[in-house]
């Protein structure tokens, strides 16, 4: 056994904590734990987004250690770009096929006690990084994610997701974090602790979701998610029909694959399992009962039954309102509600051939499909 | 609900229930806090779902089909929100007999992913002097662990060799020596 691996370092320790007591009283606790952190940016083709994404970065309150940009055998000019910007462009040898992979590519390069997992299309608000960092003041925390707004509101499909996510990170994650149980950590902006990470194997790709994959892997070893509804960042969502059946074919895909795949290990989950078992169960119930139930009850016995689709107007109305009105966007809010119906028949459409495909043809999904 | 799948209402119905619920949980005073604001939420979400409930009622028990009022209360004028009730009841009811019937089996997760060496383990070896000791260690085996770090991660440019020796008492130290003074 090393005596300086056991001396020094508490020593340095003690001195460490000395200084993190200090700062915690001055309130840069935060910067103490952003100065261990790495940033991993996995891109292939991003060269329009990328700028923004290594810009919003660098412009943090508590701007990271070290940013990597994973040019996943990129055919533009994405790694040119990111290096200009002064960041770390790393290559693998050849296309790792998947986010996952190019993340866990970089992994291994990663010398500090924290990462970040950030998508090349994302920017953050400038105390993003500052904000999530704190819940690692607690060492049972080994993964926590932001609030999700899409930057862009403009067609019908990014003011239905637009929509969606204020639902779902106002109300549903919200409830979530209170009962320890985030069902997702998003992949699109999370912090997680290196060794952990590194000791689950980084993100995996036998999924298509690789973050409910790591999510669940983290809850199943007893580690704590947290959701920080503060830290809030700007993906580019899908704009046209044919972006978002990518993303929402990966997506459905991998809600099941996850499901499949975790079950066994999410039942001594408390919370979850209810929460698994309820979505679902939605998931296989909704899709045919909306695309097929409710028109047929309409047609044969009586039109009201239309109502059907926009019932729950209320209970999705008063959560995103309420988020839209702390972000100052109630005008955006209300033009969009609409919007929100058309994407949940889209996600109704793709879940539904996922649960098909995946449970019934046995045809998993294997190819990762960028989209957004 | 997450983004991405499809809600029939069981979900929204349980993430309701369980803000409802949140004051009686037992938790610090910084999450309580914040739990204030959820409850209301969810109080104001619960009275908007039974408005409109009675709402579309009325509207549809005035107006069926042919002038005739229809039900959409479910069989035997069970109200749908019994209806939801059960179902999530039912829903959760399977997932806790599985957990008592299959019990836990933990996922398999993929081979670790070896770690580099942490930023903060690195040797600052002093720029005015010819040698200094960057270990001691209780083993031979730990020192020359931490030697072979040493040498890839921070004396990599040659001018510093590491030397492991043994000291006069039971511990191995792990020197590193400028080339020059080893020369």
């Amino acid at each position: 056994m090393e005596k300086t691996e056991k001396a020094r370092p508490c020593a340095r320790r003690d001195r460490r904590d000395g200084a993190r007591e200090h700062r915690r009283s001055s309130g840069s606790l935060r910067a103490v734990l952003a100065d261990e952190l790495t940033v991993i940016v996995p891109a292939y083709n991003e060269a329009d987004s990328i700028t923004d994404t290594v810009k919003s970065l660098l412009s943090q309150t508590t701007p990271p250690y070290r940013i990597i940009v994973v040019d996943d055998c990129s055919t533009d000019d994405t790694a040119d770009i990111a290096s200009d910007l002064g960041v770390e462009v790393v290559t693998p040898p050849t296309n790792t096929g998947s986010k996952a992979g190019a993340q866990t590519f970089a992994l291994r390069q990663v010398e500090t006690d924290y990462v970040m997992a950030i998508d090349a299309d994302t920017t953050l608000e400038t105390n993003a990084i500052e904000l999530l960092a704190e819940v690692f003041d607690d060492p049972t925390v080994a993964a926590a994610s932001g609030f999700v707004v899409p930057r862009h509101v403009h067609t019908v499909w990014e003011r239905g997701r637009y929509v969606e996510y204020l639902y779902s990170f106002s109300f549903h994650k919200r409830v979530q974090d209170h009962y320890d149980k985030p069902l997702i950590s998003s992949g699109c902006f999370s912090i997680y602790r290196t060794d952990v990470l590194c000791e689950i194997g980084g993100w995996s790709n036998r999924t298509m979701a690789e973050d409910m994959d790591l999510t669940w892997s983290l809850y199943e070893r007893g580690w704590r998610v947290r959701f920080v509804p503060e830290a809030v960042c700007y993906p580019i969502e899908p704009h046209s029909l044919a972006f978002l059946s990518k993303q929402l074919r990966r997506w459905s895909h991998g809600f099941v694959q996850n499901v499949r795949l975790h079950w066994r290990g999410l039942l001594g989950q408390r919370y979850l399992r209810s929460v698994v078992a309820i979505g679902f169960f939605d998931a296989i119930v909704a899709p045919p009962l909306t695309l097929i139930g409710l028109p047929l009850l309409a047609w044969l016995v009586n039109p009201w039954f239309l109502l059907g689709y926009v019932i729950d107007l209320p209970v999705v109305a008063i959560p995103v309102l309420v988020g839209a009105r702390r972000r100052g966007e109630v005008r955006t809010a209300m033009v969009s509600l609409v919007s929100y119906f058309p994407l949940r028949l889209a996600n109704c459409w793709f879940m539904l051939r996922a649960v098909v495909t995946e449970l019934v043809l046995r045809r998993p999904l294997l190819v990762y499909e960028k989209g957004h | 609900m997450t983004a991405g799948v499809p809600g029939l209402g069981l979900s929204g119905l349980f993430a309701l229930l369980s803000a409802l619920v949140l004051p009686a949980l037992p938790r610090g005073s910084r999450r309580r806090r914040q739990v204030v604001p959820l409850f209301v939420l969810a109080l104001v979400i619960t009275a908007a779902v039974l408005g409109s409930w009675e709402l579309i009622s009325a509207l549809v028990g005035t107006a069926g089909r042919d002038g005739k009022a229809v039900s959409i209360s479910g069989q035997a004028g069970v109200p749908i929100l019994v209806i939801s009730l059960t179902l999530m009841c039912a829903v959760i009811g399977v997932a806790e007999t599985l957990h008592l019937v299959v019990g836990l089996t933990p996922t398999p997760t993929p081979e670790a992913i070896p770690t580099a060496c942490r930023r903060r383990d690195r040797v600052r070896l002093p720029q005015h002097r010819q040698w200094a000791i960057v270990a001691r260690c209780d083993d031979l085996d730990a020192a020359v662990q931490r030697a072979t770090q040493v040498r890839a991660m921070d004396v990599s440019d040659g001018r510093w060799r590491v030397v492991v020796a043994a000291t006069g008492s039971s511990e191995v130290a792990v020197y590193a020596r400028r080339v020059s003074a080893v020369a």
